[in-house]
């Protein structure tokens, strides 16, 4: 249901940008997991459990984690069956942990010594601050690409374009210091890397609550532009209820007939997937309490 | 099996007991799920096992426990959005360092008060004996009340569960006493302490009395750091601070675990944080919120909502585990009068934004979103249901719509006030 209107397929080209919205209501944390299983579970056929060569393929999912440990993600996934540490064993999944990682919430001011920059300019102070406010997006690009780089060189064929899963972006532009222009340049980068020549396809979760008021809302309309399909989940329209925890918005702006996006045709915006309750499986005892969610239509 | 027949607390002390202690051991696998094994369940003094792994430190208030599913998971922040004209934040916070010092839990406090060090002398005080006088108010109730509810032939049974309960009691009193004596002497903690503290204090969650202060020789035995907010220019003192007091708790270093509280009053107050840029504010609570998910420490944090940019306000909420806030009521509030049975009593509201959902995807929903906040008989603080008058449908009920929308909880995106 959801990846019929999401349009996910299986000849689909790399480069697709979705971007999943939610609230302090309804948090989306479960389409990222969802996404993170399906990405990793999907081409198991293929290339089997036995252990991989010493000829790596790219990795088919990298993640970078912001605003929870990999115990987090790893025990979620576990209950679903899909064991996370293996795959990160394996290679498919590069597990960036900056959530815990001192460096990723450093705002110490540039070391310069303050004595000598005389010739200083205005111009010049303001890049450096700039770079060491982005200094992790930085640092974050450069693994990602030392990793294409890295798998390009050892070419496996027949493996779908690399996902990069962001949680959450709200939490990188605190990382980056408020400066949202790298965030977006961050995110072009990501979406024009090349892993094994097919472009990576990106996957983001945003609050987007934080710029619901009209003096903040630029940023995200400017994500919305860029993504190819959004997902916004709020709580249930209609109000409260036990079982259903929220609902889900899919505005498909990709063209389906064509894998590639044509900037020129007019987004189809007709797609709206409807409204799919998200429903978890309140019915079982405590005791068999899993984490499975369910899609209704 | 032995282990098992010896256990017979009621279920609250699941985990806590000696016996069930014994079980997490090993001896009596049978019993146990097998994934308990592998939990990140830490054996601490004042912990129990909650729900996916997490292990839950209580708040000090046992209804406030109740609310938020059993207490604190370890590794989670709760944030207290403060009603800027009122102190229940502080009534909070009291409990929380509180059942810290009762536990013998080293606590880091960092306030804007010019000496956070004297805050921690108004803590509330353990309910002394409070067992043996609730037992001799309980006899005399049930004596008077039982005469007039049981009939005669049933009074032996009365009598068999009392002997029963009695014995419970012991029991209980035998093991928290032998395990009391032997944590404490594992943590060498003072022996002084460890003198002080009475048979039932070590339980999960104390009994606190607002009219009582703390226990001086407790409060010096607790090792405690105490942080001003006033006057800083930099971040990077509470940074050091923090950072300092996290390492010490973290998993890898501690062999025997010993959970930390860290409680941060009005961050983001004007009279300490205007120099601050939000941003720094913003990766500084990120920041402590990855270091405090690996170690053995919970926070509290409060902050002035309304003193917040809505944008920066909103990011808070995300950065929380669990979100509360408080409200103070007025009171001469007409509408609220006619709505709330026990208007006179309420000193407050607590409104339940968010719960934790650490390990898990499946959020957790509070049974009710706003409890009133209660202190009876000046020594107790009591959180409850709201008790709703019966609606007076003939009369005028005009203006009582603004009642309406802060008792009933609306769906965030309701697009009236009153569709809910």
């Amino acid at each position: 249901m959801l990846e019929e209107a999401i349009g996910w397929d299986d000849r689909q080209a790399g480069g697709q940008f979705i971007l999943v919205k939610d609230c302090v209501a309804t948090s989306a944390g479960f389409l990222l997991n969802y996404f993170l299983k399906k990405v990793l579970t999907s081409a198991e056929k293929s290339s089997t459990l036995a252990p991989r060569n010493i000829q790596q393929g790219p990795p088919k999912v990298v993640f970078l984690a912001l605003s929870a440990p990999f115990s987090h993600y790893n025990r979620i996934c576990k209950k679903q069956g899909c064991n996370l540490t293996a795959f990160r064993e394996s290679g498919d999944l590069v597990f960036a942990e900056l959530f815990s990682e001192e460096s990723t919430w450093d705002q110490k001011k540039p070391q310069n010594p303050g004595v000598s920059v005389s010739v200083s300019t205005s111009v010049s102070a303001g890049h450096e601050v700039a770079h060491t406010c982005d200094k992790l997006v930085v640092g974050v690009y450069r693994r990602l690409r030392d990793m294409a780089k890295k798998s390009s060189a050892c070419g496996v064929e027949g493996c779908k374009g690399t996902f990069i899963m962001i949680d959450d972006l709200s939490l990188l532009e605190v990382a980056a210091g408020g400066s949202r222009a790298h965030v977006l340049d961050f995110l072009h980068y990501c979406q024009v890397l090349s892993f094994n020549s097919k472009r990576c396809s990106l996957i983001s979760l945003i609050h987007g609550d934080i710029y619901s008021s009209t003096l903040f809302s630029s940023f995200l309309r400017e994500l919305e532009h860029a993504a190819d399909v959004v997902i916004s989940v709020e709580p249930l329209s209609t109000g409260y209820a036990t079982d259903i925890h929220g609902q889900l918005k899919v505005v498909n702006r990709t063209i389906s007939s064509s894998t590639s996006r044509k900037m020129s045709e007019v987004p189809q915006l007709s797609s709206f997937g409807g409204r799919i309750p998200l429903n978890t499986c309140t019915t079982y005892p405590q005791d068999t309490d899993s984490d499975q969610l369910r899609f209704l239509s | 099996m032995e282990a098992r027949s010896r256990c017979r607390l009621p279920c609250s002390y699941y985990m806590t007991c000696k016996c069930c202690m014994k079980r997490m051991d090993g001896k009596g696998k049978s019993f146990i799920r097998r994934t308990l094994g592998s939990t990140g369940f830490v054996q601490a003094v004042g912990t129990k096992a909650g729900p996916n792994g997490t292990t839950l430190v209580s708040t000090g208030l046992s209804d406030l426990d109740k609310i938020i599913g059993g207490g604190i998971p370890l590794g989670g922040i709760i944030m207290i959005m403060e009603d800027i004209e009122a102190p229940h934040h502080l009534l909070l916070l009291r409990y929380f360092l509180a059942q810290g010092v009762v536990h013998g839990q080293p606590l880091l406090f960092a306030s804007p008060l010019t000496s956070p060090k004297s805050f921690l002398g108004t803590l509330p005080g353990l309910t002394k004996g409070k067992d043996s006088k609730g037992n001799v108010d309980l006899q005399k109730s049930g004596q008077s009340a039982d005469g007039l509810r049981i009939a005669w032939q049933y009074q032996r049974y009365l009598n068999e569960q009392k002997a029963l309960e009695t014995r419970r009691q012991r029991q209980q009193e035998i093991a928290s006493q032998s395990w009391a004596s032997g944590r404490l002497h594992a943590s060498s903690l003072s022996p002084n302490l460890s003198s002080s503290v009475t048979s039932g204090s070590l339980e999960y969650t104390g009994t606190f009395d607002l009219r009582k202060s703390m226990d001086q020789a407790m409060l010096n035995a607790v090792n405690t750091v105490c942080f001003s907010l006033q006057g800083e220019t930099d971040m990077a003192p509470l940074h050091g601070q923090c950072a300092a007091f996290v390492t010490t708790h973290s998993r890898s270093v501690q062999e025997v675990p010993n959970v930390g509280r860290i409680a941060m009053q009005s961050i983001y107050a004007p009279q300490s944080m205007h120099l601050f840029s939000e941003w720094k504010m913003l990766s500084f609570l990120a920041w402590l919120k990855g270091i405090i998910r690996t170690a053995n420490v919970v926070g509290l944090v409060t902050f002035p909502a309304s003193l917040l940019k809505p944008s920066v306000l909103v990011r808070l909420q995300h950065l929380a585990d669990i979100l509360l806030s408080v409200e103070a009521v007025s009171d001469d509030h007409k509408e609220m009068e006619a709505m709330l049975t026990d208007y006179q009593d309420i000193s407050g509201l607590l409104h339940v934004h968010k719960l934790a959902s650490i390990n898990t995807q499946v959020p957790s929903f509070p049974e009710a979103s706003t409890y009133s906040i209660k202190v009876s008989r000046r020594k107790e603080v009591v959180l409850e249901h709201l008790h709703l008058a019966p609606v007076d449908v003939y009369g005028k009920g005009s203006g009582n719509a603004g009642a309406a929308q802060v008792l009933c909880s609306t769906p965030a995106n309701a697009p009236s006030s009153l569709d809910f």
